[in-house]
C-alpha cells in the first residue's frame, strides 16, 4: 500500500548499533595438559635432556657377573632431547581504529594473541602424533573396536602408567565413520547403543562418553586433517615431554614514529619432544566415509 | 648547457618562455607526486587494516615416509631425532616430498609389498571382528535366511 512509513522510507532515522564484536574461536589446551609438564624457567640452557638407562636382567644363580648402568643402549631414543624455542604474535593496534571501535580492541587483541599462542602450543605438540613408531590405521582406515584394543597393548607392552589418554578430532569420534559409529546400534531407526550399561547411556544422552575402553577421550581441532584423515594419538603422559623456559606472557608498546598506535605483543618460549616412544600409538584413521 | 649570452634577444626571449612553461609542468607534477606519497601513506596507515604477525626462532619441518605419510610439522631438532627413530624401526624418511614416481617405484619393492601384505590382513581381521560388520553380517543372514523361507512356503 502507498504511503505507509517502513523503515526503508525513514532509512535516516534509524541508526545502526553495533553490538561488541565476537571473537574467532578455537579450541584452548587439550593435550598441553596431557603431558609431562616440565619447568625449565630459572636454569640455563636451552636444551633440556632427559636421559634413560638401560633395564638390568637378574640372573637366575649366584654365578653374578657386573652389569654396567648404560644409557646408551636403551632401547628408547637416549637422551630425549628437547630445544626450547621462542614464539610469537604481534598486532599493531592503530590509533584510529582504537578511537573508532566500540569495544576495546586492546583487550580483544590481548584475547586473541593469547588464543593464537595456545594453538600454537597445541600444534606444536600433535605434530608430534605421527612420530611415534608404534601407529594404528593408516591413511585411508576407518577405525574399528579392535584398533583401541591394539592400541591398549601396545601403551601395556610399553609400561605405560594410566591414564591413558586417546586424542582425536572431533570428525574422528563423531565422524559418520567415528568412533561414536562403533557405539551405534541403529542411528536410522532411533538411538541405540552398542555401549553397554551408564556408557550406552552417556551416548544416548550426552551424544559422547569421556570414557572408553580404557581410555580418557579426548577431542581437539589443533590435530591437522589432511583430506579426512587425521593422524590422533593414544598416549599416557610420559610419552611426550612440554618443556617451558618462560609462559606465554603479553606486552603492550606505545609507537609514535611511523604508524601511532600500540604494539601488543605475546610471547612463549617453549619446547616438545617425545619422551617415551613406547608410550604413544599414532591413531591414523579417517573422519568420513 | 647552452651560454644563453650567444643568443639573440629574440631566441633568448623563446628560451625563457619555454623554461616558464616548463616549470609550471615541473610545479603541477610536484603537487601531483605529493598526493600520490598522501595516498600510499593513507594506505599503509588505513586505520582499518591492523597488522598481525606470527614469529618463532625456527621453522617447523615435516618428514615424509616413502609412500608420502607426512609427519609433523616438527621442530628441526624432533624431526632429526624422529628420522633417527625411525630409521632404528627400519623406515628411511625424508625431508622432501617423495615425487610420484619415487612412490610408485617404491610401491614395487618387495618390502612394501610384504609390509602391505600384512596391514591388509591385519585391517580385513580387524574389520572382521567389529560390530558393524558382525551387523552388516547378520542383516544379509536375515535377508538370506527368510527369502528362503518365504520361497519355501511358495514352493510348498
Amino acid at each position: 500500500m502507498a504511503g505507509e512509513t517502513t523503515p526503508t522510507t525513514v532509512t535516516e532515522m534509524i541508526p545502526t548499533i553495533i553490538e561488541a564484536a565476537l571473537l574467532e574461536l578455537d579450541d584452548g589446551n587439550v593435550i598441553k595438559q596431557l603431558v609431562r609438564n616440565i619447568d625449565f624457567s630459572g636454569q640455563p640452557g636451552l636444551v633440556h635432556n632427559t636421559p634413560f638407562i638401560t633395564k638390568l636382567t637378574a640372573e637366575a644363580d649366584d654365578n653374578l657377573a657386573n652389569a654396567a648402568l648404560d644409557s646408551g643402549g636403551s632401547d628408547e631414543t637416549s637422551p630425549s632431547t628437547c630445544t626450547v624455542a621462542a614464539h610469537g604474535a604481534t598486532v599493531l593496534l592503530k590509533e584510529l581504529a582504537k578511537l573508532g571501535s566500540v569495544s576495546d580492541l586492546a583487550v580483544a587483541a590481548g584475547q586473541l594473541i593469547g588464543q593464537s599462542l595456545v594453538v600454537r602450543q597445541e600444534k606444536d605438540l600433535a605434530g608430534l602424533f605421527a612420530s611415534f613408531t608404534p601407529n594404528q590405521g593408516d591413511a585411508n582406515e576407518d577405525i574399528v573396536a579392535a584398533d583401541l584394543y591394539a592400541a591398549y597393548k601396545t601403551l601395556r607392552e610399553g609400561h605405560s602408567t594410566f591414564p591413558f589418554n586417546l586424542v582425536v578430532t572431533p570428525g574422528q569420534y563423531w565422524g559418520d565413520v567415528g568412533i561414536i559409529t562403533l557405539l551405534q546400534l541403529d542411528a536410522t531407526n532411533g538411538i541405540q547403543s552398542h555401549g553397554v550399561g551408564s556408557v550406552g547411556e552417556d551416548i544416548a544422552r550426552q551424544g559422547w562418553t569421556g570414557r572408553l575402553l580404557g581410555f580418557d577421550v579426548y577431542t581437539t581441532t589443533n590435530i591437522t586433517v589432511t583430506s579426512n584423515n587425521a593422524s590422533g594419538c593414544a598416549f599416557s603422559r610420559d610419552a611426550i615431554k612440554y618443556v617451558e623456559k618462560k609462559g606465554i606472557s603479553i606486552e603492550v608498546d606505545r609507537q609514535i614514529v611511523g604508524e601511532v598506535g600500540d604494539q601488543i605483543t605475546g610471547t612463549g618460549y617453549w619446547g616438545e619432544a617425545i619422551l617415551r616412544n613406547k608410550q604413544g600409538t599414532e591413531m591414523q584413521f579417517n573422519e568420513i566415509a | 648547457m647552452d651560454d644563453l649570452n650567444n643568443l639573440s634577444k629574440k631566441e633568448l626571449i623563446e628560451r625563457l618562455n619555454i623554461q616558464e612553461e616548463d616549470s609550471k609542468l615541473d610545479r603541477y607534477s610536484e603537487q601531483e607526486i605529493e598526493m600520490n606519497k598522501l595516498d600510499r601513506l593513507s594506505m599503509k596507515s588505513n586505520p582499518n587494516q591492523l597488522p598481525y604477525r606470527e614469529t618463532a626462532d625456527h621453522k617447523n619441518v615435516m618428514l615424509y615416509t616413502s609412500i608420502n605419510k607426512p609427519i609433523g610439522a616438527l621442530h628441526p631438532d624432533n624431526a632429526r631425532t624422529t628420522m633417527r627413530r625411525w630409521k632404528n624401526a627400519g623406515i628411511q624418511l625424508y625431508i622432501t616430498k617423495r615425487t610420484e614416481a619415487q612412490v610408485e617405484a617404491f610401491k614395487k619393492t618387495p618390502e612394501y609389498i610384504k609390509s602391505k601384505m600384512k596391514h591388509d590382513a591385519l585391517r580385513s581381521s580387524r574389520r572382521a571382528q567389529s560390530s558393524k560388520s558382525k551387523n552388516d553380517q547378520m542383516i544379509k543372514d536375515i535377508a538370506r535366511v527368510t527369502a528362503e523361507a518365504v520361497a519355501g512356503a511358495k514352493n510348498g
